[in-house]
């Protein structure tokens, strides 16, 4: 009886994390602008993830290594948002306008251009090039 | 039981090519970094499955490792896109 619901459970948890995963990816292909991309990109990372440990941790019941699995599902919890708002910063603060008709609060500079990936060239390493770049965005 | 997990196993490893799509022909950087950085929290679910299912408690230390480079690289790579130069 305990084995039959523990195994319903595991179903359950890892279906449901697969299928978070597959909805991130195909957000990932067909959203417009890199800070949607970034939204279905934390989902699949946090529900995901989340999930399917979860579901291990259950068919495991309680072991040493299902408590290693808990610490790894509580790091991935922290590192997956801040990866994601680190990089969600970094975008809006070198000047990427999102494909939006919603005005954009005060501090943004957009770029009328878009966004061109940042080139290393040995005469902008100096201080003056990359101070004007942090004053800027 | 088994068969379950290696099913959800193949599952992941599709939606990994699935998504290396976005990875190479995104037009701008971060949705490359997106992309890799997606791929890459993939692999360590796969970790976590193959320890579980295979007995490999081994590889379950080699995703706590890969968490782990995963944060630091990441913040690395975001300073990048940020400044424009990598000087740590």
């Amino acid at each position: 009886m305990f084995d039959a619901i523990n195994n319903i459970l595991v179903v359950i948890c890892c279906s449901v994390g697969a299928f978070f995963l597959i909805v991130g990816s195909i957000g990932l292909l067909r959203l417009p602008d890199p800070y949607s991309r970034l939204h279905s990109g934390s989902q699949c990372d946090t529900a995901g993830a989340g999930f399917i440990l979860l579901g291990v941790i259950i068919h495991d019941r309680f072991n040493f290594d299902s408590l290693k699995v808990l610490v790894l599902l509580i790091l991935v919890l922290i590192a997956s948002a801040n990866i994601v708002h680190v990089i969600a910063r970094a975008v809006y603060r070198k000047g990427f306008m999102p494909k939006t008709k919603s005005p954009m609060p005060d501090g943004f500079i957009p770029k009328d251009k878009e966004f061109v990936a940042p080139k290393i060239e040995e005469d902008e390493l100096s201080d003056k090039k990359s101070t004007e770049d942090i004053e800027n965005g | 039981m088994d068969k379950f997990f290696e099913v959800i196993e193949i599952i992941i490893l599709l939606n990994c090519f699935v998504v290396l799509y976005r990875a190479i022909r995104g037009p701008y950087l971060p949705d490359r970094i997106i992309a890799v950085n997606t791929v890459s929290t993939k692999a360590l679910i796969l970790m976590v499955l193959f320890a579980h299912s295979r007995q490999a408690i081994v590889s379950l230390n080699v995703a706590f490792v890969y968490c782990l480079l995963l944060l630091v690289t990441n913040v690395a790579i975001a300073r990048y896109v940020e400044t424009g130069v990598l000087d740590v």
